[in-house]
């Protein structure tokens, strides 16, 4: 009976092309190759190897700011992105370094993404589309880009601002934040659309809007780092 | 899988002759808990309940506010969708609200205790309902009390959301008048539909006052345990302060010679703050009592 259900349904822990390698990762972006190429880069010099990563991540983030119809995203997943993304908006999103709850509002972020990653799965794989629990961390993971430079220039904004700027300041923060939730929106669509029926893509739709909106009010909220 | 098993049962005979019982149970053990554990069949079997469009949706998002008679095919198909997407969407919303009040006192427990306490109250008095209604001899399944349930949460949602944003100072009317009007609504359709179900009308009573007065409370609960605690303390800080200020000027000017301007001021802000600091210290323990007390 198992083995029917693997059979016509991706299977809930795995990558699409390779069920096997679920925890490793395509990031050279060289997934259908053989073992003896994979082997052969045992060879190669470090440097080689951090260029070609390295280009492969910027590459996806490339893909989050401008999003064409493509499946890269989907089919050669890697935890690289969101790792740095997450981890630099945790860094950003943190009120004041010598606080005791410092580190457990660090890990609010990650937690958020983990539920939020949890969420926008099991409700995609319920409604009947074809995804697995690490591609949509890595596409939801990614798209989160357009929220990280938000954050960046808000952090800024609040690092410059006087007594006398902050309520224009908090109309341009606003609309700066509201812009970058739309884009991360619009990315993500882009690529979970089409994972899903078109009769349903609202039903899919609706956990991510409502992850990324909580992120974006997040950094809204940021405004009074005392 | 059952092949495996068989395959394995066959060899231990074969070496000994005899299965031996322990390799029995292993083998039955283990494939019962490959079969819990498996989440692949555990969401097969929540998918039909998933089988929903769009517009179906947001019809019973609205019906679910609208205590009018309840059509037979509304009941009759239970759907989690819209219940789950509503109790995530309270979870956001209890996030943003404690956000908002509590800025850094308990941050790392904002997001659990929200969604604990979001899918917690769904699932448990849904499970404490239907125990009910099994007692009282309604005619309802757990799935179609779920989602009844869920769907009462959505008041819920538009409550807490407008009570958030719009704040009207001390007397929180705009929140008791929405509490009265959309959560009433809500729980009676809620209690119309589980009677209209039940055949003793005494225990028709009984369930109705019930599911009203649960579904009542828990919106009572979550706007003054997350938000106007933590409005009031704010409320009062701010009132200390302006007391404390104009105390600090009316002292002052009569009796400067006392005691030496630069300390008075500071002494006394360094005794609101500690006051401040008690008055959060309480906060932060009542409410990490109630997450406790969620979480038994």
């Amino acid at each position: 009976m198992a083995t029917t259900i693997e059979d016509d349904e991706t299977p809930f822990f795995s990558s699409s092309s390779q069920p096997m390698g679920m925890f490793t990762g395509d990031i050279s972006g060289t997934g259908n190759q053989s073992n003896k190429n994979e082997l052969s880069t045992l060879n190669e010099p470090v440097l080689d190897t951090i260029k070609r990563d390295l280009g492969a991540v910027l590459r996806k983030f490339g893909y989050a700011v401008i999003p064409r119809e493509s499946a890269t995203l989907l089919q050669q997943w890697d935890l690289w992105g969101p790792l740095i993304l997450v981890t630099i908006l945790a860094i950003l999103l943190q009120s004041s370094s010598t606080k005791v709850s410092s580190g457990v509002e660090f890990a609010q972020v990650f937690t958020l993404m983990l539920m939020g990653s949890i969420a926008v799965t099991v409700n995609s794989q319920l409604l009947g589309g074809k995804i697995s629990f690490f591609q949509s961390v890595c596409v939801l993971g990614y798209c989160l880009l357009p929220l990280l430079l938000a954050a960046i220039i808000n952090n800024i904004l609040l690092y410059i601002s006087s007594k006398s700027t902050i309520p224009i300041l908090h109309i341009i923060r606003f609309l700066i934040v509201m812009a970058a939730f739309g884009w991360a929106m619009y990315a993500s669509t882009r690529f979970l659309g089409q994972t899903q029926q078109p009769s349903r893509r609202l039903l899919v739709l609706y956990p991510i809007f409502l992850f990324y909106f909580l992120i974006a009010w997040l950094i809204i909220l940021h405004a009074h780092p005392k | 899988m059952y092949n495996n098993n068989n395959n394995q049962q066959q060899s231990a005979s074969l070496e000994s002759g005899i299965p031996s019982v322990g390799s029995i149970v292993w083998a039955a053990g283990r494939s019962r808990a490959q079969q819990a554990i498996n989440l692949y069949a555990n969401l097969d079997y929540l998918r039909p309940y998933f089988d929903v469009e769009p517009r179906e949706v947001f019809q019973r998002l609205v019906r679910s506010l609208i205590p009018a008679r309840v059509s037979r095919d509304d009941i009759m198909k239970p759907e989690l969708y819209g219940p789950s997407m509503i109790a995530f969407t309270l979870a956001a919303i209890l996030i943003y609200q404690m956000k908002v009040s509590s800025h850094s006192v308990q941050d790392g427990t904002l997001i659990g205790t929200s969604f604990l306490v979001c899918f917690g109250y769904w699932i448990g008095s849904s499970f404490a309902v239907s125990s009910l209604s099994f007692i009282c001899n309604t005619q309802l399944s757990l799935m179609q009390i779920l989602s009844i349930n869920g769907y009462a949460l959505f008041s819920h949602c538009v409550v807490l959301f407008l009570a958030t944003f719009i704040h009207t100072g001390y007397d929180h009317l705009l929140f008791y008048g929405l509490w009265g009007f959309v959560g009433g609504a809500a729980a009676i359709r809620m209690a119309v539909i589980i009677m209209s179900r039940t055949v003793n009308p005494r225990y028709r009573a009984l369930l109705g006052l019930l599911i009203v007065s649960i579904h009542m409370f828990f919106l009572l609960y979550l706007h003054f345990a997350y938000h106007a605690m933590a409005e009031t303390v704010a409320h009062a800080l701010n009132d200390e302060r302006n007391a404390a200020d104009v105390d600090v000027a009316a002292d002052l000017k009569p009796v400067p010679s006392l005691i030496p301007e630069v300390v008075r001021p500071t002494l006394l802000k360094r005794q609101i703050q500690v006051s401040a600091m008690n008055i959060s210290r309480t906060t932060i323990l009542s409410s990490s009592t109630s997450t406790t007390v969620a979480k038994a």
